[in-house]
């Protein structure tokens, strides 16, 4: 039985979270300070690889990172590729699931007490040590369950992961990809078993969200 | 004049019993002779509609063992027959070869060329088919294995879906290799071929084609595989580039 695709989709989910996780607070963030038609715009942006189906986002990856891409030339150029790599994992998975850190964090911080934020500017916070000393805090409980949700999503991520980063043994089969190999070869046994795997995961992470929820 | 009798003389001279479903599964590298074929077969047998279901050989298999209603089955190796037959699934009695092929390395049109297997050991992504559900993968590995560089190109290998994605990927530039039919590089003019499997570095290709033991129409089954021999059906495939069944 072959354990590597736990490895790796544990490898994959932390690093796309730890990504998704600065990124999408960091946007949210950008967000809470603007309004108008440029704020909608990301907003409604930032929602489509939420709802389009896997397949497509890993279409749209592959024709603006592939070979023959300005992206995929430049990376050629300078001798690397990410077609068919491991990185190519995290990024499929922080793609599908940026959408859920940025718009939860968006709500988090948008609970705020603007009262809150203003007597802490009065006493001259701002900037970063706003965002870091004041308005994470007060938004946690909500961040933390967006952060909890991407983790959950980048593991489960299939679609967009098979076309953009292929079937590796040992380098880019993650869970669901094996599990897609092995029923296809017949060995039903092993697919089981990694779905176990990756079901026990789901329940801790939904478990830990309730218990973050209730605080 | 009264139009009616002449209206329901002409709906009584069209219409005609609808056509029975004939399921055929068959491997992704028979798609094109195939669908030439059914074309074929339906102008001779206007009340047979041949459903085309063409996927990995061990995507099929799995289908039919899952109790997908097929009627026909057509892998590239016998070894998927042969687990269908050892489990009861097909009719043994109704198998016969239909074709055969050969396998070779291709690389993307738009590189580089490349002769022979040595550019392997430093080419970073070859694509072959999984060799667990799709025959091109595992040729792929036989002929790797004759090779001696099976271990040390492991690390560059990706699985295929099929050898159909095999070669998209390879044409698109994705991969820098990959092993696919003979047939699917002579189709393909965004693939190069850099160098065909040696002699005896694979188990011969052969398709085997039997009906279902479950087939919903056992009679329409038994008359395609009898067609896939004939003149014609064997012409189709001879021009698609396979080469002739030995039974």
């Amino acid at each position: 039985m072959d354990w590597t695709p736990v490895w790796i989709s544990l490898k994959t989910a932390i690093a796309s979270t730890a990504i998704t996780a600065m990124l999408g607070i960091l946007a949210a963030r950008w967000r809470m300070a603007k309004k108008g038609t440029l704020a909608e715009l990301v907003d409604g942006i930032t929602l489509v690889p939420l709802v389009l189906p896997p397949t497509v986002i890993g279409l749209a990856l592959l024709l603006m990172l592939g070979r023959h891409s300005p992206a995929g030339e430049l990376l050629t150029a300078m001798g690397m590729r990410i077609v068919f790599t491991w990185p190519a994992t995290v990024v499929a998975a922080a793609v599908v699931s940026f959408p859920i850190v940025y718009h939860t964090a968006k709500a988090a911080f948008s609970q705020i007490d603007g009262e809150m934020l203003d007597s802490a500017r009065a006493f001259g916070c701002h900037g970063v040590r706003l965002l870091v000393r004041v308005m994470l805090p007060l938004a946690w409980p909500g961040i933390a369950s967006g952060i909890i949700l991407a983790f959950v999503r980048a593991l489960g991520e299939f679609g967009a992961t098979l076309m953009l980063a292929g079937n590796i043994p040992g380098r880019t089969r993650t869970i669901p990809i094996a599990v897609y190999s092995h029923l296809e070869g017949g060995e039903t046994a092993a697919a089981v078993g990694l779905s176990l795997v990756t079901i026990v995961v789901s329940i801790l992470a939904i478990t830990l969200l309730a218990r973050l929820r209730r605080a | 004049m009264n139009p009616l009798p002449a209206l329901l003389a002409l709906a009584a001279a069209t219409t005609t019993a609808p056509a029975a479903e004939l399921m055929v599964s068959a491997a992704a590298s028979l798609a094109s002779p195939l669908s030439r074929i059914e074309r074929d077969f339906e102008a001779a047998n206007p009340d047979i509609d041949v459903v085309l279901n063409t996927a990995s050989s061990g995507t099929l298999a799995r289908q039919i063992e899952n109790g997908a209603p097929v009627d026909v089955f057509i892998p590239a190796a016998a070894a998927h027959m042969d687990a269908l037959e050892a489990t009861g699934l097909v009719d043994k009695t109704t198998r016969r070869n239909i074709a055969t092929n050969s396998i070779v390395l291709v690389t993307p049109a738009s590189s580089k060329p490349k002769h022979g297997f040595d550019f392997l050991g430093t080419a970073r992504v070859v694509m072959i088919g999984d060799p667990a559900a799709v025959p091109a993968g595992m040729y792929a590995m036989q002929v790797l294995a004759h090779l001696g560089i099976a271990t040390t190109i492991a690390p560059a290998l990706v699985h295929g879906r099929n050898v159909r994605h095999v070669a998209a990927s390879v044409a698109a530039g994705h991969a820098d290799a990959g092993f696919v039919y003979a047939t699917d590089a002579a189709r393909n003019k965004e693939l190069r071929i850099a160098a065909p499997a040696p002699d005896g570095s694979h188990e011969p290709v052969v398709y085997p084609a039997a009906a279902a033991t479950n087939a919903p129409n056992r009679a329409a089954a038994a008359r395609f595989i009898d067609f896939l021999g004939s003149q014609a059906a064997q012409s189709t495939f001879e021009k698609a580039g396979f080469g002739h069944p030995v039974q």
